[in-house]
């Protein structure tokens, strides 16, 4: 343990990966400035490009574009009153109005320092609860990492909002996306409708490109949204002492909304925009004062800022640990470990804890730089906003179809990512979660080898699904958490 | 827009069905798996359509665990706009396809800008050679990919 972290801390300030985390926390910050552009883009658009690097400088620069995003967001949120991403709604609430009363350089020194503090906590956690959940993992078996598939598919459904059975639909579509090309237990090539380039499978790269950064630019120019800012920006670097302070008076503020976006972070799927919205419904809700909510209040962007930034900590726990992901950019850092030829889950906390503790080193120099370098140069940053999305979305487009084609020189590659591109609007449009989908196409084959190891076992009966007690407990979790929102139904009329 | 939502849904299941027909032709050993995740997938497919069939029963299926109103900037989506992007998509493909990557992005882009985007030329040109200039200096020189050159250049041969 203890020479994994030091390898992963002396690579980390290693001249080159500090570049990479230094440019993956500028292009997130960018990427977070942008609203429409989120974090998941920035980091389906990198997959390819980090194809050639090696896998721990590869996580460097993935950890800096997940670091910058939220501080990022929150730019865009407290000075032009629109959130740079999903995970910033509420950072809006009070932020904005700090500045239209000339406090922009509080209000984003409070985002700042809370968000560089709050990741920080969330990360303490994680290296906390390593340790145990290394000890749960390794005590794993076929049953159980079926169950926890399983698990995990269920938990990212009954988390999002809408309707359940859209959720588990694309959950099920997914697994069998990832069922397509050569079987991992027969050598059987499945689903390949004749054709010699599906025998391999459906390629990870241009699936998640077209699924997750080009559906997202085709939902963009369908809306024809055009420039977002349109306000000029002043104040930015006023004030800046009083919001590092603002946040060291409300510790209890702080220290209360990181916890909550840890634990939502560790909640498979959930993600920022819940663990922002909660902190900051609870610090109205416990505030002597709630009547200043939403008039600029410090506390109402130190809360969501703190969850927001805390959350990554939390989610690389299920993500690492049991190769479940804890949020929508988790899930495409599973596809990075695959990409990479690392296996998420118990084989990665084994064998490659180094790669672990870059990541955790990773996000804490990107949440330092994104809050340092993020406040000298909003003012800059928020220009970014005013530019047209008409040019945004071609060159982003641009970039999706040479990187679905870079990593396998395949000209079929770009034209399934349009097709990917289409039917992830569909499912954005038509209510479908396209997490579930993603989450069922990175954990499908596992499923299948470990629910094949697990009959196995029990010569292919189920019992072994009951007589385990870690395998009895997920079952017993399973159903809890399926019957949640029909409980809450009965309990709510 | 409900029937394109039902006509979509369909879409999906009827794939799904699709590849659980597929599935009886494979050995017992490599058809388990498929058959009983295209089964579960098809019955909650059929379910969430039935929800949107008879939306009485939607609420039923609803979650929200954490009775949050999240209060997204909605903006209305303009079929005409997907069309036509579309349009622009297949466009991109077919120039792909014939004059390879460096070539098309640039007349494309160059070419959404003005026509899409309703700007300038000289905006529209500053974003194509943009592009040109990272999509070259990035894949080309520091990547070293072999881009596709496209038919009319070679690139099949």
């Amino acid at each position: 343990m203890i020479e994994a972290v030091l390898f992963a801390l002396g690579k980390a300030f290693y001249w080159k990966n500090f570049l990479y985390i230094t440019l993956g926390t500028g292009v997130g910050l960018i990427f977070g400035a942008l609203p429409g552009l989120s974090s998941v883009i920035s980091l389906s658009l990198f997959l390819p490009l980090t194809y050639g690097m090696d896998p721990m400088s590869a996580m460097f620069l993935y950890a800096g574009l997940m670091g910058a995003n939220p501080f990022g967001g929150s730019i865009s949120a407290i000075l032009i009153n629109t959130p740079g991403t999903a995970q910033n709604i509420a950072t809006v609430f009070d932020g904005y109005p700090m500045t239209q009363r000339g406090e922009a350089g509080r209000a984003l020194s409070i985002s700042a320092t809370s968000s560089a503090l709050g990741a920080v906590f969330g990360i303490v956690i994680l290296i906390i609860l390593l340790p145990l959940v290394r000890r749960v993992v390794l005590a794993f078996g076929p049953p159980e990492f079926f169950l926890m598939v399983v698990f995990g598919l269920i938990a990212v459904v009954v988390a999002a909002r809408g309707n359940m059975m859209k959720g588990l639909f694309a959950g099920g579509l997914g697994i069998l996306l990832s069922l397509v090309g050569r079987s991992a237990l027969t050598g059987t090539i499945r689903f390949n409708f004749g054709t010699i380039y599906l025998w391999d499978g459906i390629p990870l790269i241009p699936f998640m490109i077209g699924l997750l950064a080009l559906s997202e630019m085709i939902n963009l120019g369908a809306k024809k949204q055009k420039t977002i800012a349109t306000t000029p920006v002043d104040n930015v670097l006023k004030n800046l002492w009083q919001g590092v302070k603002d946040v060291f008076d409300h510790k209890i503020c702080f220290f209360r909304s990181a916890a909550i976006g840890t634990i939502i972070g560790i909640i498979p799927g959930i993600g920022g925009a819940v663990a922002n919205v909660l902190a900051y419904t609870v610090a109205v809700q416990t505030s002597k004062h709630p009547e200043t909510f939403g008039k600029g209040d410090p506390e109402g962007v130190i809360a969501p800022e703190s969850a927001n930034n805390a959350k990554d900590g939390g989610a690389l726990l299920p993500t690492v640990g049991f190769g479940i992901p804890g949020s929508a950019e988790m899930a495409v850092l599973l596809g990075a470990f695959i990409l990479h030829g690392l296996t998420p889950g118990p084989l990665l906390i084994k064998d490659h804890m180094e790669i672990v503790w870059a990541l955790i080193f990773g996000l804490t120099i990107s949440n330092i730089l994104a809050s340092s370098f993020g406040l000298l140069l909003a003012r800059y940053l928020i220009k970014i906003t005013r530019i047209n999305l008409s040019f945004v979305i071609p060159v982003v487009t641009g970039v999706c179809l040479v990187g679905a084609f870079a990593i396998r020189g395949e000209l079929w590659d770009i034209y399934l990512a349009i097709l990917f591109g289409f039917v992830g609007f569909g499912l954005r449009t038509f209510g479908f979660p396209i997490i579930t989908l993603v989450m069922g196409y990175v954990l499908g084959s596992m499923a299948e080898v470990s629910l094949n190891q697990a009959l196995m076992i029990s010569d292919g009966g189920v019992k072994v699904f009951f007589q385990r007690p870690i395998s009895l407990f997920l079952m017993i979790l399973i159903l809890v958490i399926l019957f949640i929102p029909f409980i809450k139904k009965v309990e709510s009329p | 827009m409900k029937k394109v939502r039902i006509f979509f849904h369909c879409l999906l299941v009827g794939f799904v069905l699709l590849l659980f027909f597929i599935s009886f032709n494979y050995d017992a050993k490599s058809a388990f798996f498929p058959l009983l995740s295209a089964g579960v997938t098809i019955v909650l497919g059929v379910a969430a359509l039935i929800t949107e069939l008879y939306p009485p029963l939607r609420p039923y299926f609803e979650t929200r665990v954490f009775q949050i109103d999240l209060p997204e900037k909605e903006i209305e989506l303009i079929p005409r706009n997907f069309l036509i992007l579309t349009l622009w998509l297949v466009m991109l493909a077919v120039l792909i396809f014939f004059f390879g990557f460096l070539w098309s992005l640039v007349i494309w882009s160059f070419l959404y800008v003005i026509f899409y985007g309703r700007h300038s030329w000289q905006s529209a040109l500053f974003v194509s050679f943009l592009l040109w200039i990272f999509v070259y200096g990035f894949f080309v020189k520091i990547m070293g990919l072999d881009l596709f050159k496209g038919v009319i250049f070679g690139g099949m041969t």
